[in-house]
């Protein structure tokens, strides 16, 4: 077993640092090395999926990185606040594919949703959706 | 004040008043468990905690003695790191080893304050880098041989079947 700095703490005690941060910063700290990697299994993690803020996210396809990262199946919550962009196409892929989605959360990232996307995941009972452009928040619950 | 004593794992006694001591639940429980009369002196095994780490909880826990209990924690709501005041940051200016002694401490003493504080202060080590940098900031090998990244990767295609 690896530890930092010889210290090894137990899995409850990474569940409190994580809970500090964004999924994306938690699969970067995952990916280190193979002592970590087994977090990404983990349901609380994925459970909110949170990817709020990351400026770097707009080169990568959402699509690829959930579904490689983690158990997607897990997630209730996807956060993709302030991401800038998100290319919409992947988005639609992804949402098809999450049978536990309640919440979808994207505030301040362009997705040029239109009204028939809300139908496109009925489980879906939270929607908030925003841009820079038109500062739109709709709320629909189904 | 009435005072306690304290021991440390290597066996160093702190003597501590009591109530700075019952910010650690841990202790506050044994206390009352044990119906412990607070004249008597009594000495309170710690039998995880050395003398080093102990004398930065006490250290700590006499500057927050007066600090109202912190609020529950919301699931739901996100939390911020960037809430840490300078007398605790400067308080954790420690080598990793410390810190993360520190974090073992507060969990196994229950301390809420003094495990949120430093648990903050790990992720803000995490916040905003890539795996690489993560790595050097701890000192974590890279144990990942190509291969077994590909596998890390087809082990979670098992769900990707739709």
């Amino acid at each position: 077993m690896a530890h930092i700095a010889g210290v090894r703490l137990p899995q409850e005690l990474w569940d409190h640092i994580f809970s500090y941060l964004t999924t994306s910063d938690v699969i970067n700290f995952c990916k280190t090395s193979s002592e970590y990697a087994h977090f990404l299994g983990e349901i609380p993690l994925v459970r909110n999926f949170n990817v709020s803020g990351n400026y770097d996210f707009f080169n990568t396809n959402i699509y690829t990185y959930v579904t490689e990262n983690v158990s997607y199946e897990y997630i209730k919550v996807l956060n993709i606040n302030k991401l800038y962009w998100v290319k919409l196409e992947d988005l639609r892929r992804l949402l098809k594919i999450l049978p536990n989605l309640e919440e979808l959360l994207a505030l301040n990232t362009a997705l040029s949703f239109r009204p028939k996307d809300v139908l496109l995941y009925g489980k879906v009972r939270l929607f908030i959706v925003g841009n820079f452009i038109m500062v739109l928040h709709v709320y629909v619950i189904i | 004040m009435p005072k306690i004593k304290l021991q440390s794992s290597d066996g160093e006694t702190f003597d501590v008043d009591v109530e700075i001591a019952k910010c650690s639940v841990t202790i506050k429980t044994m206390l009352e468990d044990l119906g412990m009369d607070d004249e008597e002196e009594e000495v309170v095994p710690l039998p995880n905690v050395n003398s080093a780490i102990l004398r930065k909880v006490l250290q700590w826990a006499t500057f927050h003695k007066d600090d109202p209990p912190p609020p529950e924690d919301d699931e739901n709501k996100e939390k911020r790191t960037d809430d840490i005041s300078s007398w605790d940051a400067d308080f954790l200016k420690v080598d990793q080893g410390t810190l993360f002694e520190l974090i073992l401490a507060a969990n196994y003493l229950d301390i809420k304050g003094l495990l949120d504080v430093t648990c903050k202060t790990v992720a803000n080590m995490i916040k905003g880098k890539a795996p690489e940098e993560i790595r050097k900031t701890f000192n974590i090998k890279n144990d990942f041989t190509a291969s077994e990244e590909d596998q890390v990767r087809k082990e979670n295609e098992w769900c990707e079947e739709k």
